[in-house]
């Protein structure tokens, strides 16, 4: 991704794919060698409400390299977001708690660590941008005083003035144009894609080794959403910085991702490099996604593809393969036994939960 | 800003200048003489001419209201018909018990109040927020005077750990200022709880954990101060109640209030002290909006901006 500098304005677009074409399969050695930060292992989250326990994350697995991007895809509520809030250590206890599974950071199992004692890790060691930058910011305070809360949080030596210039020579690095103004200005006083940006600088003020972004240009004007796009991709190639992008704009994740991994109802059902992802798409719901972005040629509405059927309900989860109700290969054994990730054969980079590549059936 | 202060004070000044004048004239056609009600029913007619002449009250009665009004703004609210006292000074005597009860129940009622309402939404739904919301509940629903005798009866009477009535010393003022106090602690309480519960699942309190903040540093820094209007709009407008609807705690406590002077004057007929009353009532009520209008805008630069601009 490092050699893109060309971001379509409308995210989605139909030649966004070529843009793999630079890669080949030489990519994937490249980017696995790349320093590990974050493991996580059979990541599972409940959710304890008064109809019973909803399984919201069952057994998610993927890693985190070093000044890499990796996508999260899915249609909504599809544990996207509860896996970002896992991470740091934010989910909304009650309902939701980690009943198994592996977070790790370095020599830290942060799905170990309590609320508390993940405060030290939030904000120095993962940073997080959320969705929507007209609420995400504190109204009644200055945006520079938010930044610089942060760093100071962190580093409880430096003095005031000292995080202030950090503060202030985080909202240059992120190009907000007279940025002094911009530091004394309270959030209402600025444009969303201004608040987007002093949204990164202050998660990347202490230099996190993790980015997470959830959705960070759904709320935002398309001309808007790929200024800020270029800013986390820059971002990342300065800081060097892993990103863990969400978002259900493939158009996005064509442009950004180095790895993607596709959820569906709480569980990982294909992970791959992006390039893969494209290319050889082996889960019918990867398929399905990538089947559905718009293309700029469609001549009627027909040409619009829509993956049939609805997501179900947590609580209401089929039987076997949770997608196997809107799957256009299911068999019989899909709706009796559950697939679980497999490296593909060949492609150990390359996983998918799915018995039709499992037990190559053929097309 | 400037423009926001001098405007909302000019209208202070208009709403005093009406009050001034509703009073006056309603006071002047009320029924009952306070002269017959001074001399008795036995006074002769003259007599009763030669004092109405004496105290002005047989001017014409727009007359009667420029000279009280003027003689106000220098700070002359005429004598009291009954106890021979300027006013301003029986006013002032009596102030003076008021204003240590009221002040003293508002803080209790304020820190009390936002503190137990905090405390209470970071604990919602469980059994500390239930406990004190019962509390809260209890406070509201129970009358001034019934706390008032059950304290006496509890601490004064029973375990005699402090005195009954009276206004000589610091411990006089505990069981009055927790009776006074106890109505608006529990409302203050369950609107800052309302407000908390509010902004708690506000987006920008999930940034500032996400900042790595302390979880009492994220509450009252990010949370509590965006919950500060709700609170300062009832807080505000109780400011005014505490300071002017003391008088049954006064009566039952046997304190020489502003309350209790306002009820014996109206009794009297004694037009003075009641119009002194009554204006004193009317000014600290238009303060009190004056201050929560600017404490505003001190504390939500949204509101600073259009009201400067409006």
């Amino acid at each position: 991704m490092a050699d893109t500098n060309f971001i379509p304005a409308t995210g989605a677009s139909a030649g966004a794919v070529n843009t793999f074409d630079a890669y080949g399969a030489g990519a994937v050695e490249r980017m696995s060698k790349a320093e590990k930060v974050l493991d996580v292992q059979d990541l599972s989250v409940t959710l304890f409400t008064e109809d019973g326990e909803l399984p919201a994350l069952q057994g998610v697995s993927f890693a985190m390299r070093k000044g890499e991007t990796l996508a999260v895809v899915g249609e909504s509520g599809c544990g996207k977001s509860m896996t970002a809030l896992a991470l740091m250590g934010q989910l909304p206890t009650p309902p939701a708690r980690i009943v198994g599974g592996h977070i790790n950071f370095g020599s830290t199992d942060l799905a170990a660590l309590s609320r508390d004692q993940m405060r030290e890790h939030r904000g120095s060691s993962i940073g997080m941008i959320f969705q929507e930058p007209m609420t995400s910011l504190n109204p009644v305070m200055k945006a520079g005083r938010q930044i610089r809360e942060g760093i100071l949080v962190h580093n409880p030596q430096m003095s005031k003035a000292d995080a202030d210039a950090r503060a202030l020579e985080m909202i240059k690095l992120v190009g907000i144009p007279a940025p002094q103004k911009v530091f004394n200005s309270y959030p209402h006083e600025l444009s969303g894609g201004m608040r987007q940006r002093v949204m990164i600088a202050m998660a990347l003020a202490c230099e996190p080794k993790i980015l997470i972004c959830d959705e960070p240009t759904t709320a935002l004007d398309v001309t808007i959403q790929a200024q800020i796009l270029q800013l986390i991709d820059r971002m990342r190639e300065e800081l060097g910085t892993a990103v863990l992008l969400i978002t259900h704009d493939m158009g996005v994740v064509s442009e950004m991702a180095d790895w993607v991994l596709v959820m569906y109802t709480g569980h990982v059902i294909e992970y791959a490099t992006a390039y893969n992802i494209f290319h050889h798409p082996l889960h019918p719901y990867t398929q399905g996604l990538i089947a559905s972005i718009p293309d700029v040629n469609a001549v009627t509405e027909d040409d619009l593809y829509a993956i049939p059927g609805n997501v179900p309900m947590l609580s209401d989860l089929p039987s076997g393969c949770p997608f196997h109700p809107r799957c256009p290969f299911a068999r019989q054994e899909c709706a009796e036994r559950k697939p679980t990730m497999a490296p593909v054969p060949g492609d150990e980079y390359h996983q998918v939960a799915c018995w039709k590549t499992i037990e190559n059936w053929g097309e | 800003m400037r423009d926001f202060l001098i405007r909302r004070a000019l209208q202070a000044v208009a709403v005093m200048l009406c009050i001034s004048a509703i009073t006056f004239f309603v006071l002047n056609v009320v029924p009952g003489d306070p002269v017959r009600i001074m001399l008795g029913d036995l006074a002769s007619e003259e007599a009763l001419e030669t004092v109405r002449h004496r105290m002005g009250l047989d001017q014409p009665v727009f007359v009667q209201y420029f000279n009280w009004l003027t003689n106000m703004l220098r700070g002359d609210f005429g004598d009291s018909y009954f106890q021979r006292a300027p006013v301003i000074q029986l006013l002032g005597r009596s102030l003076a018990v008021t204003a240590r009860l009221a002040g003293f129940a508002y803080l209790f009622a304020l820190i009390s109040g936002v503190t137990i309402g905090v405390v209470a939404a970071v604990n919602h739904g469980n059994a500390i927020d239930r406990i004190l919301m019962s509390i809260a509940v209890l406070g509201i629903s129970a009358p001034a005077f019934w706390v008032a005798l059950l304290l006496q009866i509890v601490f004064a009477l029973n375990l005699h750990w402090l005195p009954l009535s009276g206004t000589k010393t610091a411990a006089h003022f505990v069981l009055p200022v927790i009776a006074l106090g106890t109505r608006y602690f529990a409302s203050i309480s369950r609107v800052t709880r309302t407000a908390m519960l509010e902004v708690l699942s506000q987006d920008f309190m999930r940034t500032a954990e996400a900042k790595g903040l302390r979880k009492w540093a994220v509450i009252l820094r990010h949370g509590l101060r965006n919950a500060l209007i709700p609170i300062i709009t009832i807080a505000g407008t109780q400011l005014g109640d505490i300071f002017t609807g003391s008088i049954l705690v006064e009566t039952i406590f046997s304190m020489n209030g502003v309350g209790s002077l306002m009820v014996n004057s109206i009794n009297q007929r004694d037009l003075p002290l009641i119009e002194g009353g009554v204006m004193y009532i009317a000014l600290i009520c238009v303060v009190v909006y004056l201050i929560v209008d600017v404490l505003y805008a001190v504390v939500d630069p949204r509101i600073r901006l259009s009201g400067g601009e409006a």
